[in-house]
């Protein structure tokens, strides 16, 4: 089955295509050069005129885990508020700020996104997160397992154990819970909240285990460049929320001593201390720091006013949190030996004077960043807003006097105390296709997705262009995933079940030998139930593919 | 103009939900009400198969007929008067803003569940949770008035907020169960466990109740309160009228103290 997309505009920034008028073909699921001899054009799709993208990555979205469960089961007002309805193809679902794994899929789908990843997955909670990714239809998945205050990796820090060994446990974590990467949460944070500590500095020692904050990105970045896993340390950093905590996450960029992080959701740890209120931006700062560490990459957490509900394995921080929360409710809570995870509902409002700076903070950082290749477009699904707001946040980005239009509504001393006013930068569709594209596939080590070169995926999202960036992102002409068309302006008509994305670093089996042992006499599965194998992991995809990313160098520390 | 009716016209095959019904009474022409889809079960049906339609006063609208099986029955009803001749289903008035609602027969479960303001009188029996909670909300009923001159089923005012809900018979087991403040009166007695985990709130019972051990006792006192409330009720009528014509003082229970313990059961002969 040949198709080809005719005369459509390709932006394409992996291989620098802005807008050249081009053919596109589509081969069983894949991209390819053209038709063979004598071969046929079995479908010819007339698109001149529209823009062509590869299809959307998300790089950083809680679309699965125990979190986003406890979410739904907390929020009944969340699914009676925004009930979708079954039609031919779709089953029901709901869920405004937690979504049901089918809404979600559907959701993210007609939006042209083609693969969302989950950013925490607890690897006590693994088989829990691939059952519910394997759930969500239709978009590519793939998760980070989290690690920094589970037990094992502390002990061996506290007792000094060389580089190999963790390098080991970390690739023996990413391998048995089939994950893409890595990520640290509150570095020994969430390990200190369990001995009742509720703050822990970069350089403040772990009471119990006499480890820093700062040990242990360094040893994870250092962990996962040895292993040459892709996607570099994922470092949701210490000191999330609190006014102040733009330093630690300064330090946390020089902590890592030059080998490449991603820091996630910066926009909250972006925060200084000036004004009346003792809480301010800190954005430019922050930005000034990532253009000059080419090592560094972020994506921004961008919130958005409304309800929404915030989960994160931070239990330090959502333990804090939990007295702002909208409706009043909460979950803190400790999980096994590995961490914790906090969900608090929120609701982020405009005339308040912290919502409206954060909300300018974001963007802010969104603005100052001056290369795309290293910002990433985030609402922390669900913990700034639902990822549907994605369109609305596009707009805010393209479109600088609808920004100004919006800033003049929120908390009259937050905007005085932006500089967003002042910036004049507006993104371009060519800026928005890498940092919703080509830069995830880049920083995540999908070669074949994120770019429209021939031995990609057939991920193709066709927009018609429209003077309302909102207009055109919320509803593409087509979307089409592995060469089907999956959705049409805004609909989904074809439900299809996305892949599993993994690595497999190379370890040395000998760490099961001492796991197998700390497995038998501290956690509540035994080792060979815990590990998750290839066919298993096929299975719960639902129908999806495992597709196994190489290992390779990605740069050298700076 | 004459109010709008609709009368049943046969016996439903399945649950009726009919909260589509107002929210289409305010966006669409009354010619096109009878197109209106609703559900029964899992099946769509249109309004016009099942009711017949007479009037055009959307502000007067009466349900005629066994409704016993039509679930949400004025759900979100902000204004105007709305009359049901006959029994009602679950969830009557759920999530009512403002306005009036008369029930002449009996209704289930969930009534005036998550009611916000307006009023309702339902003539008969009413099911659990009567002004209650929505399952899984954190508050029920927030405010506004239910009065029943039957009697009320179990778990009558679970994690009510605000308001009145006046019955004159009796109440079910674990009655204001969870009750975060507002009012309940009960004048045929309350069953076991009354007041069970109320954190604040008055819980006003006439005749048998089986209080607690969680509940203190703080003796009989002639509360000024307790007068005007009732002189406020005489006009409801019934049983209702002639709690004003003589002082009652009121036995005192504060409680639940395995909760907030800031309640009160009172109860009066």
């Amino acid at each position: 089955m040949l198709t080809r997309l005719k005369g459509g505009r390709i932006v394409d920034p992996a291989r620098g295509l802005d807008g050249v008028v081009a053919d596109l073909y589509l081969r069983d699921g894949w991209i390819v050069a053209g038709p063979g001899q004598h071969e046929r054009i079995d479908e010819d799709i007339d698109v001149s005129g529209r823009i062509v993208m590869a299809g959307a990555i998300d790089m950083h979205t809680h679309i699965g885990g125990g979190k986003v469960n406890i979410a739904r089961n907390m929020l009944p007002e969340d699914h009676r508020g925004d009930p979708v309805h079954r039609t031919e193809l779709c089953r029901s679902g709901c869920g405004h700020a937690a979504p049901s794994t089918l809404t979600t899929g559907y959701r993210y789908a007609a939006m042209g996104y083609t693969a969302c990843f989950e950013p925490a997955m607890l690897p006590a909670n693994a088989r829990q997160a691939h059952l519910e990714m394997g759930d969500t239809p239709i978009i590519d998945k793939g998760a980070y397992a989290m690690l920094g205050s589970d037990d094992f990796l502390l002990r061996l820090m506290r007792d000094g154990a060389d580089q190999e060994r963790i390098n080991d446990y970390v690739a023996w974590t990413i391998a048995s819970t089939q994950a893409l990467g890595l990520k640290v949460v509150n570095p020994g944070g969430i390990s200190e909240f369990k001995f009742n500590g509720r703050r822990l500095d970069l350089d403040q020692e772990n009471q119990h285990y006499h480890v820093t904050p700062r040990q242990i990105v360094h040893t994870l970045a250092r962990a996962l460049h040895e292993l040459k896993v892709p996607h570099p340390l994922h470092v949701h950093a210490s000191n999330l929320g609190v006014p102040g905590n733009f330093q630690t996450t300064l330090d946390t960029m020089v902590g890592a001593e030059g080998y490449p992080i991603h820091l996630t959701h910066i926009q909250f740890h972006s925060y200084g201390t000036e004004g009346d209120r003792r809480f301010s931006s800190e954005a430019a700062r922050i930005a000034e720091a990532i253009n000059r560490n080419p090592q560094i990459t972020a994506d921004v957490g961008q919130i958005m006013f409304g309800q929404t509900v915030t989960c994160s394995g931070d239990s330090m921080s959502q333990h804090r949190n939990a007295a702002y929360g909208s409706p009043r409710k909460s979950v803190t809570m400790d999980i096994e030996c590995d961490a914790g995870c906090g969900v608090v509902p929120f609701r982020y409002k405009d005339k308040n004077f912290v919502n409206a700076l954060q909300w300018a903070i974001g963007l802010e950082i969104f603005l100052l960043v001056e290369d795309p290749w290293r910002i990433f477009l985030t609402t922390d699904h669900p913990n700034g807003a639902p990822f549907t707001s994605y369109p609305h946040l596009i707009r805010l980005l393209m479109d600088k006097t609808f920004r100004r239009d919006a800033l003049a509504q929120i908390h009259p001393d937050a905007a005085a105390m932006s500089t967003l006013a002042s910036i004049e930068r507006e993104y371009s569709l060519y800026e928005i296709a890498i940092m919703t594209r080509s830069a995830p596939a880049r920083i995540l080590g999908l070669h074949d997705c994120g770019h429209l070169g021939v031995g990609a995926r057939a991920d193709v999202v066709v927009y018609r262009e429209d003077a309302n960036p909102e207009l055109m992102f919320t509803a593409p002409e087509y979307v089409f995933k592995n060469g089907t068309v999956v959705a049409r302006n805004g609909v989904i008509v074809a439900v299809t079940w996305g892949d599993i994305h993994v690595v497999k670093p190379q370890f040395d089996r000998g760490i099961e030998k001492s796991l197998g042992a700390y497995f038998e006499r501290y956690m509540t599965q035994r080792l060979g139930n815990f590990r998750i194998g290839d066919d298993e992991v096929r299975m719960l995809t639902n129908g999806g593919g495992l597709r196994v990313h190489a290992c390779e160098r990605h740069g050298s520390p700076a | 103009m004459s109010a709008l009716t609709l009368t049943l016209r046969e016996t439903l095959p399945g649950r009726l939900d009919l909260s589509p019904l107002l929210p289409a009474l305010l966006s669409q022409a009354l010619a096109d009400l009878p197109k209106l889809v609703l559900r029964i079960d899992t099946q769509d049906v249109c309004l016009g198969d099942l009711f017949t339609l007479a009037g055009d006063d959307a502000q007067d609208l009466v349900l005629v007929g066994d409704l016993s099986r039509v679930d949400r029955i004025g759900a979100g009803l902000a204004g105007g008067t709305l009359r049901v001749d006959g029994h009602a289903g679950a969830y009557l008035g759920q999530g009512m803003t403002g306005g009036s609602l008369t029930v002449t027969g009996d209704v289930a479960a969930f009534a005036a569940a998550a009611l916000r303001r307006g009023t309702i009188t339902i003539g008969g029996n009413a099911g659990d949770y009567l002004g209650g909670a929505l399952p899984g909300a954190m508050q029920g009923m927030a405010g506004g008035q239910v009065v029943v001159y039957g009697n009320a089923g179990a778990r009558c005012g679970d994690r009510m907020r605000r308001g009145a809900i006046l019955v004159a018979g009796s109440l079910g087991a674990y009655a204001g169960s969870r009750m975060l403040a507002g009012t309940v009166l009960a004048l045929q007695g309350a069953g076991a466990h009354a007041g069970y985990g109320m954190r604040r709130g008055s819980l006003m019972v006439r005749g048998a109740v089986a209080v607690d051990a969680t509940f203190a006792d703080c003796g009989t006192h002639a509360l000024p309160i307790v007068q005007l409330l009732f002189r406020s009720w005489r006009a409801l009528g019934g049983e209702f009228a002639g709690l004003a014509d003589q002082v009652r003082p009121v036995r005192r229970l504060v409680g639940d103290r395995a909760a907030d313990g800031k309640g009160e059961i009172l109860r009066f002969s």
